[in-house]
């Protein structure tokens, strides 16, 4: 006698569900505010002002698009003309999409405020803010919904399988036939097995190469990503970018223009994309050993523009740090710098560990390690309570330049100093949260701060730590003197 | 009682077996219709909008090899636009590989340009910057173009 065995379905149902399950998580969040729909957040220093603007995700088209400007505190109040311009190269009979404008009046409260504007097709989009005689141009994505081919094919699998039980139940109540229902039948696990290997699949697919951030963006890849047919990943990063300035001296200090182009074509490199809140970190160290971090705007291809606050007569050293389309950061240190007059400025007297006071907060630093043979580590207490905002989407920042030789300017010395680095202290994860990075709004966070970094020369070291607190970004110059520790082994 | 399966029976295997084949290839042939989508090249017009000028370009065969690419301009009027100048560059931005300047020769009617023979070397994502100059101002358009072998 044959032996039969019996299978539980619903053991296997809920075995090919869990399976399902555990393939088809969420996919993760695109980096640097890719075409998935992510917010943007982008720091802007337009003129005298340091703003975060924040272009607020769109789900459809068309639809109100939300835009975010935080002003930090001693930001002027004043109008500000912002406009939202589709710039998409498309093809067939797309629509071009509609400009928008709008007004808005910013405040002498630092803080959030915000403009609706609207956009009408997907692709890509330029945000102007222009306050009347700075302008400044943020490229952004409008983004469509866009379902991964394995996942259509696994729904289309379940949906025939759907059909396929249909005709075999009617066949096998209606036909006399006793192999007929067995066709359909087939039909039935075929489904089943599309949908199933199309789920497993899902998360394992490679994905196209992303609109806007691996490739140039259009409105028709931005539509959908996977229309040329490329699934294998493949190296998309193109070649460094030269730097050149021309700083004409104002009474503030200098109007700095900055033309970033291809280091191959010699073309304007019009592709930087948006990396930790900004198309470009400008760093300047001034003659006295002073720091600006600043956000200059871009004014149009290749071309951006930032006003330095410096009354420091002498050298002024620069840095950048971008990103171009299709992958890494670069640092590109400015060969040349910027003089503002013909004297010099005097080194500023700069502490070590200890406290301090900057603005209205008590500021402690501590650090530990100061040798070449291990990670250094600087720790930086602001205040006493969780009250420090995420600035440029951390909690706080650290510039490194060294070494610099004693009796030297330190603008000059910066120039030629071997090392320059930027270090983050992350901001912590919140379990469960959803909705992109917190902005500046969000007062919740130190009041520690610490950075590690290593030091590969002996010497002394200028860092300064930037955190913000009460919408005002406080800068901590200390100064560091890391010894040979790697010949005492 | 009506079973197509009958234990021992010759056509029982082969039911099973032709289930299994259909399986298999409702699978193979639903992942490959999906998974192995040949890269296909632009297509059709492109066309994007500067300040001055917008832009009309068509790209005879976006394929490996040498093709024609036709442009025709319009004012912000909707009407045909001569520029004072037109250039044209075509780059593979992620090889930092520049093809030389191309030739362009107006083919009659206003606005309306052509590059008789612009070589493509290689399969990939070009960028064709086409720049203009006029007294109003200078418009520099960016076309992605995917081009396969």
């Amino acid at each position: 006698m044959r032996k039969h065995r019996h299978t539980s379905l619903p053991r296997v149902v809920a075995v090919l569900c869990a399976v399902v399950a555990l393939h088809s998580q969420a996919s993760p969040a695109w980096a640097d505010g890719g075409p998935a729909g992510a917010d943007l957040h982008v720091a802007q220093t337009l003129g005298t002002r340091d703003l975060t603007v924040v272009v607020r995700k769109v789900e459809i088209t068309p639809s109100p698009l939300r835009i975010n400007v935080i002003t930090h505190a001693g930001t002027p109040a004043g109008d500000i003309r912002l406009t939202a311009i589709p710039t998409g190269v498309r093809s067939g009979d797309d629509a071009a999409g509609t400009p928008d404008e709008t007004v808005l009046t910013l405040g002498s409260t630092p803080g959030s405020y915000d403009a609706d504007l609207t956009v009408d097709v997907v692709g890509p989009w330029e945000l102007v803010l222009d306050d009347g005689e700075h302008t400044g141009r943020v490229p952004f994505i409008v983004s469509a919904p866009v379902a991964l081919p394995v996942q259509t094919l696994s729904q289309n699998g379940f949906l025939a399988a759907g059909v396929f039980l249909l005709l075999a139940i009617a066949a096998a109540v209606l036909s006399r036939r006793a192999w007929l229902p067995v066709v359909p039948a087939a039909g039935v696990v075929a489904g089943i097995a599309v949908g199933v290997v199309g789920a497993l699949l899902t998360g394992v697919v490679p994905p196209p190469p992303r609109p806007g951030v691996e490739v140039d963006a259009t409105v028709d890849n931005v539509r959908d990503p996977y229309a040329g047919g490329a699934l294998v990943s493949q190296d998309h990063s193109r070649p460094p970018v030269n730097l050149a300035l021309r700083a004409t001296p104002i009474p503030t200090g200098a109007d700095l223009a900055l033309a970033v182009t291809d280091g191959s074509s010699g073309a304007p490199a019009d592709d930087l994309l948006v990396h930790d809140s900004a198309l470009v970190h400008l760093v300047v160290v001034t003659p006295s050993g002073g720091l600006r971090h600043l956000h200059p705007v871009r004014t149009g291809p290749g071309a951006y523009r930032v006003l330095v606050d410096s009354t420091e007569q002498g050298h002024h050293a620069v840095s950048a740090e971008v990103s171009r389309r299709g992958g890494g950061v670069q640092l590109v240190r400015s060969a040349t710098g910027f003089d503002l007059g013909t004297g010099t400025t005097a080194p500023a007297v700069v502490p070590g560990d200890g406290q301090r006071r900057i603005g209205d907060t008590d500021v402690v630093v501590r650090t530990e390690g100061l040798g070449t043979g291990s990670g250094t580590t600087v720790r930086v207490r602001f205040g006493t309570e969780n009250d420090l905002q995420p600035w440029l989407g951390m909690l706080g920042h650290m510039i490194v330049v060294g070494p610099l030789p004693e009796g030297r300017e330190i603008g000059r010395a910066a120039q030629e100093a071997p090392v320059w680095g930027h270090v983050h202290h992350m901001i912590p994860v919140s379990p469960g949260a959803t909705g992109g990075q917190p902005d500046e709004t969000v007062a919740a966070y130190g009041p520690d701060t610490t950075f590690t970094h290593h030091f590969g020369l002996p010497g002394r070291y200028l860092v300064w730590v930037q955190a913000e607190r009460d919408y005002s970004v406080l800068t901590v110059p200390v100064e560091l003197t890391v010894t040979d520790t790697e010949e005492d082994r | 009682m009506r079973s197509p399966f009958i234990a021992g029976a010759w056509y029982d295997r082969r039911l099973v077996l032709a289930l299994v084949g259909v399986v298999c290839v409702a699978v193979a042939g639903a992942l490959a219709l999906v998974l192995i989508k040949p890269a296909v090249g632009t297509t059709g017009a492109l066309r994007a909008n500067g300040t001055h000028h917008a832009v009309s370009l068509t790209v005879a065969t976006a394929r490996v090899g040498t093709t024609a690419i036709d442009m025709t301009f319009t004012g912000t009027d909707g009407l045909p636009s001569t520029p004072d100048e037109v250039e044209v560059d075509v780059v593979m931005a992620r090889m930092g590989h520049v093809l030389s300047t191309v030739d362009l020769v107006p083919t009659g009617p206003p606005g309306s340009y052509r590059a008789a023979a612009v070589e493509l070397p290689m399969s990939g994502q070009y960028e064709i910057t086409v720049r203009t100059s006029d007294p109003g101002g200078d418009d520099r358009i960016v076309f992605p173009l995917l081009v396969s072998g």
